[in-house]
């Protein structure tokens, strides 16, 4: 019994430390790049389209003291924001030409070939990734088994959902939501995204999860009309 | 409490800590500081003074010295824990850490409103370059955005980007960490209560530049490719004795070491294509230090069609391959030379080349077919230098191509532990006397023979009666006394005083292996030859001692 006793309460200790191991995300803001929530990328981006990767070019900056990869996208679908042209070229720092190479840590680069849904945060200035939130604001399409367009995160794990609550719910719910904070698998708050790039089946479908941005991006902005504020997070 | 059990120490705490994801998932960027360490400079009031550029840091917060001071917290934390190894140069000057190393070769930090000319954005806090060319990084710099501000605490991470940790973070960048998808590890790509490099971070560290997993990094290890966690250096050479040719620093090798060696660890992307129909020869020269076979070339030469002939050939007078081959083998594309880069490869010659320590020599490659021989990244190689030829005959200069060359000395030390140049070896049992615990052989050791017999260690017959000091003691007689001999052999082996079918039987036990004989049981036995009916022994037990102890026992002879 005594012994019994012991382990119920090492177990009880055990739970409490991973309690808290798993409270500790809650917390994360980011080092390189902070930490954003899928209204914050709504909101923030001046432009959100959808579009497929047609160029990528690393070169020199005219005085030779840095490299830039300068990619061009062809727009198919602008969700925010609008653009003069069906093409858009956007610099991210770093590259490789010829033998020399400039990485920026945790960089990377939409390729050749991709398609995706990016989330530009300023279409007309020089950033040192054009991306809002990095990662966070990058997303693949990819066609799953049957052939159908899935979405997921940069590093290919599928979004599965958009938990966050709406930005106009009065519920109390978006505050709950906002006290704990889910753990974000390298994406952007309030996505629910799988933890395995196999699971590529479970993805939400691509006319789903812009259907269901466009549907935020009209709350988001119907509060700001309203007054109020659609990012209350503190 | 020592550096290494601090590290061993951490990745324990680290381990247990991040147990609720354990699975080590770090990642390597492409890149690494070939010799494991960077020096950076850091001068935050020069390159951040009071005004405009100052650190941008929140009411009441740091100030731009405990900024610097963090900093290089930081870089210790690596220091310490990791297997990676930071340097820093302060209080000399701002150097630009978005320059390319081109234009300003050192690696450094500031506070900027912007990264490098672009815009950090609305969710970047801190961005760190790093330059490299192939596999090797020349260049890592942080530069921290100044529009946000900033503040240093320990815990919980409040909302104001901590400096430090982020520091720390960016640092793990430096020495080409990428992010991680461990959670509660620093390389993880977003902050939080997470202030040390974890275990996976450590990992990752382990990984690039502890290769040997003794937990001393490439910086400090005097064996990078040997597991010598002592990092013991007897002749303070620099070589640790686990990689070293010559341990003891006497000028004789141990063994088969390598003779020179230069850029297989810093391969670049490219290489230089030799092909049947055009300049088919390459060859590198280099300086041998010891004499010997040289039996193996390592080099990073793969072949998709034809053969690859390595000769080992003798210097003209200006320093190029002389056409003759001291050691020539062909190696057929896919078995014996790889068909693509493979990195460094092991070519053996059957019948090696005889070098001489002082000379130099080259090793030729002919391509029959195919070839490429890969270049490195590090500029050139002091020893010698690397040729291209038509002919074979007539070279000339190009880049230094990376090899290795492995040779088997001709002399092996007979003392690896103790310098002994001359080689000494009085008994010529192949110990050195410098660590020859019998140096006279006479199966006394040289402590007993000074201590306790007081016989001369350097002579085996000190009384010079023709009995050693060693066979006398065990005889019983006295080994400085050249009247006193060994009683003659009687065939009585167990010695008790009878010599009957028991010593046979204990002889043939011997003579079997069943027995290893005691020194006074192979005096005793040792009877034959007989010389005029009288024992004249010849220093070994054998079948002859048994057959005369049975026939004394048989009565068939008596003596």
């Amino acid at each position: 019994m005594h012994i019994v006793t012991n382990v119920k309460s090492a177990l009880k200790q055990c739970a409490a430390v991973i309690l808290l191991c798993l409270c500790l995300p809650a917390a994360l803001h980011a080092t390189s790049v902070l930490q954003v929530d899928i209204d914050e990328l709504l909101s923030g981006a001046g432009v959100i389209f959808e579009a497929d990767v047609i160029a990528s070019e690393a070169r020199w900056n005219e005085d030779n003291t840095s490299i830039s990869t300068w990619v061009t996208f062809a727009v198919v679908d602008v969700l925010k924001g609008a653009l003069p042209a069906d093409t858009i070229t956007q610099s991210f720092a770093g590259g490789t030409v010829g033998e020399t190479t400039l990485q920026v840590s945790g960089m990377v680069y939409p390729e050749v070939g991709e398609r995706g849904i990016y989330f530009i945060e300023n279409p007309d200035r020089q950033q040192v990734n054009p991306i809002l939130g990095w990662g966070q604001g990058h997303f693949k399409v990819a066609r799953d088994a049957q052939g159908s367009e899935r979405v997921l995160t940069e590093n290919e794990l599928p979004v599965q959902a958009i938990e966050q609550p709406d930005p106009a719910d009065k519920s109390g719910k978006r505050a709950q939501y906002d006290a704990a904070l889910p753990l974000s698998e390298g994406a952007a708050q309030g996505l629910r995204v799988g933890k395995s790039q196999d699971a590529r089946d479970t993805a939400m479908d691509k006319q789903d999860f812009k259907r269901a941005l466009r549907t935020r991006l009209s709350l988001i902005q119907a509060e700001r009309e309203a007054g109020g504020q659609a990012d209350t997070r503190q | 409490m020592s550096k290494h059990a601090r590290r061993l120490l951490a990745l324990l705490v680290c381990s247990g800590w991040s147990g609720v994801g354990s699975v080590q998932a770090y990642q390597l960027s492409g890149s690494y500081w070939q010799d494991g360490q960077v020096n950076v400079y850091v001068d935050l009031a020069a390159s951040n003074p009071p005004g405009a550029n100052q650190p941008n840091v929140v009411a009441g917060g740091p100030t731009t010295a405990a900024l610097q001071t963090a900093y290089l917290d930081a870089m210790t934390v690596w220091n310490t824990y990791s297997t990676f190894y930071y340097t820093a140069t302060t209080n000399s000057g701002y150097t630009n850490p978005c320059a390319s190393p081109a234009t300003d070769p050192d690696s450094s930090v500031v506070f900027s409103s912007s990264s490098c000319g672009s815009a950090f954005g609305a969710t970047t806090l801190a961005v760190q370059q790093t330059w490299f060319s192939g596999s090797s990084t020349s260049k890592t710099g942080t530069v921290f955005n100044n529009t946000r501000q900033w503040d240093l605490y320990s815990g919980n991470w409040n909302g104001t980007a901590e400096f430090k940790r982020v520091a720390v973070h960016e640092l793990g960048h430096g020495l080409g960490l990428d992010h991680t998808s461990v959670s509660s590890a620093i390389m993880w790509p977003t902050a939080g209560n997470t202030e040390l490099p974890q275990a996976d971070d450590l990992a990752g560290a382990a990984a690039r530049y502890d290769n040997d997993a003794d937990g001393v990094g490439l910086a400090l290890d005097n064996c990078p490719g040997e597991s010598n966690s002592s990092q013991a250096d007897l002749d303070a050479d620099g070589a640790g004795d686990a990689c070293d040719a010559d341990i003891d620093g006497d000028g004789v090798y141990n063994g088969a070491g390598v003779d020179a060696r230069f850029g297989l660890d810093s391969l670049a992307n490219s290489y230089y294509n030799f092909s049947s129909s055009s300049n088919p020869y390459r060859a590198m020269t280099f300086p041998v230090t010891f004499s010997g076979a040289l039996t193996t070339v390592t080099l990073p030469i793969f072949c998709p069609s034809g053969a690859l002939v390595l000769s080992v050939q003798a210097l003209n007078g200006s320093g190029r391959p002389d056409g003759t081959a001291l050691a020539s083998q062909q190696f057929a594309s896919g078995t014996g030379v790889p068909t693509s880069g493979q990195g460094g490869v092991a070519f053996v010659f059957d019948n090696p080349a005889s070098v001489t320590a002082g000379s130099g020599v080259a090793i030729v490659a002919r391509s029959l077919g195919s070839c490429g021989w890969f270049v490195s990244t590090v500029s050139s190689y002091a020893g010698g230098n690397g040729f291209f030829s038509q002919n074979g005959v007539s070279w000339g200069t190009t880049v230094d191509f990376p090899f290795s060359a492995t040779i088997t000395p001709s002399v092996i030390d007979n003392c690896p532990s103790v310098s002994n140049p001359a080689q000494p070896d009085l008994d010529t049992d192949s110990l050195g006397d410098a660590c020859d615990s019998d140096i006279d052989g006479d199966g006394l050791t040289n402590d007993d023979e000074v201590n306790v017999y007081q016989t001369d260690p350097l002579d085996a017959d000190s009384d010079n009666d023709t009995y050693s000091d060693g066979d006398e003691v065990a005889a019983g007689s006295d080994p400085n006394d050249d009247g006193s001999l060994p009683a003659p052999a009687s065939g009585d082996i167990n010695g008790d005083a009878v010599v009957d079918v028991a010593d046979v039987l204990l002889g043939n036990q011997i003579l079997l292996g069943i027995v290893m004989p005691t020194n006074e049981q192979v005096l005793r036995g040792d009877v034959a030859p007989l010389v005029a009916g009288v024992p004249a022994p010849d220093g070994v037990f054998d079948a002859g001692d048994l057959l005369i102890i049975e026939q004394k026992v048989n009565r068939q002879i008596s003596f």
